[in-house]
């Protein structure tokens, strides 16, 4: 199932875990309909959250039986491509840029390491704080700012540069 | 250091370009892949262009199962890298019939045999070293990726045959 480059319509997404728990807090993560196609789950990145605190687990269980069909568990990945990642990344951020490369689909990852390496193959990558602005971009939220506080709260690291920078992209300031 | 990856390879081999670039992004090198999901009638496209001139060099990799198509288009995308002044190197695989670039730039190598392309990958290397004095680091990145790549033909084939 390995996708054509030109793609009509949404893009396809891959996410690692850590940032799709961080939607869920925020609790957006049901507007993701609004600029994807679908996102797609490896099994590493679906282990790891059903490892996550008790909270948070089921929460993430809820979101996955409520949008099925638009989060879709998917094996898709080169094996080799996948384990020369984990050699020093965390099976779930390897098994997401793994798939993302192989499906030519955007990356949502916030870990700088996996972020850092997936910029360096050159594929497409979207963190929390741009996914925030593209949702105002889309209407899905008035304001950015809220959600930004909010992740400070969540010990999310988020430089005052950056923080500026998203409230300017998303014309807050 | 951005390398564009020119490459004709057969559909065992096709997993090889994105291997490697996991690999050298590792040590922070960007291998540069073309599009390879058409293959263009006449010339390159702009996409194409742009990364072989935004590209620091440019390593051909071309196996026995290339179609031919694709041997032409690699040899498009070395015209135009020579045209940039790109510093190339060229992994071709004994028995490829190409003449696309001069033969001190090629590497010859033989996936069942580990040392067969030591030779002329040294004599490449010194050859890139003589026309570019300044360009020593990027030359041990050069030569190491090209290392690297033999070793994925080596254990694609090796893959190949447990399956």
């Amino acid at each position: 199932m390995v996708r054509s480059p030109v793609q009509r319509g949404l893009p396809y997404a891959v996410t690692d875990n850590t940032l799709l728990s961080r939607l869920v807090d925020l609790q957006i993560a049901q507007f993701l309909p609004l600029l994807f196609k679908q996102i797609l789950i490896p099994p590493e990145v679906k282990r790891e959250a059903y490892k996550a605190p008790h909270k948070g687990k089921r929460r993430l269980m809820k979101l996955f039986g409520e949008m099925t069909g638009f989060f879709t568990e998917c094996n898709e990945a080169d094996d080799l491509v996948k384990e020369y990642l984990k050699a020093d990344l965390h099976d779930g951020e390897a098994a997401a840029i793994a798939q993302a490369d192989i499906t030519q689909s955007v990356l949502l990852i916030d870990e700088k390491k996996g972020y850092d390496r997936a910029r360096t193959m050159q594929l497409t990558i979207v963190r929390t704080g741009r996914l925030l602005v593209m949702l105002k971009e889309v209407t899905a939220i008035s304001e950015v700012r809220p959600y930004l506080e909010r992740l400070k709260v969540l010990d999310f690291r988020l430089t005052t540069e950056l923080f500026n920078q998203l409230l300017a992209e998303a014309g807050e300031e | 250091m951005n390398v564009f990856l020119s490459y004709a390879v057969g559909e065992l081999d096709a997993p090889i370009a994105a291997r490697l670039r996991a690999v050298a992004a590792a040590y922070e090198i960007s291998i540069v892949l073309p599009d390879r999901s058409y293959v263009p009638n006449n010339g390159l496209s702009q996409d194409t262009n742009a990364k072989i001139m935004q590209s620091d060099a440019v390593l051909a990799l071309i196996t026995r199962t290339a179609q031919l198509e694709l041997l032409n288009v690699v040899n498009l995308e070395l015209r135009l890298a020579s045209q940039f002044y790109k510093p190339i190197m060229a992994l071709i695989e004994q028995g490829v019939p190409f003449q696309g670039i001069p033969e001190n730039q090629i590497v010859y190598f033989d996936r069942f045999n580990p040392t067969a392309h030591e030779e002329s990958l040294i004599r490449a290397l010194n050859q890139l070293q003589a026309e570019r004095q300044q360009w020593k680091n990027n030359l041990t990145a050069l030569g190491w990726i090209a290392g690297i790549t033999l070793g994925l033909i080596a254990l694609s084939e090796w893959i190949g045959d447990k399956k």
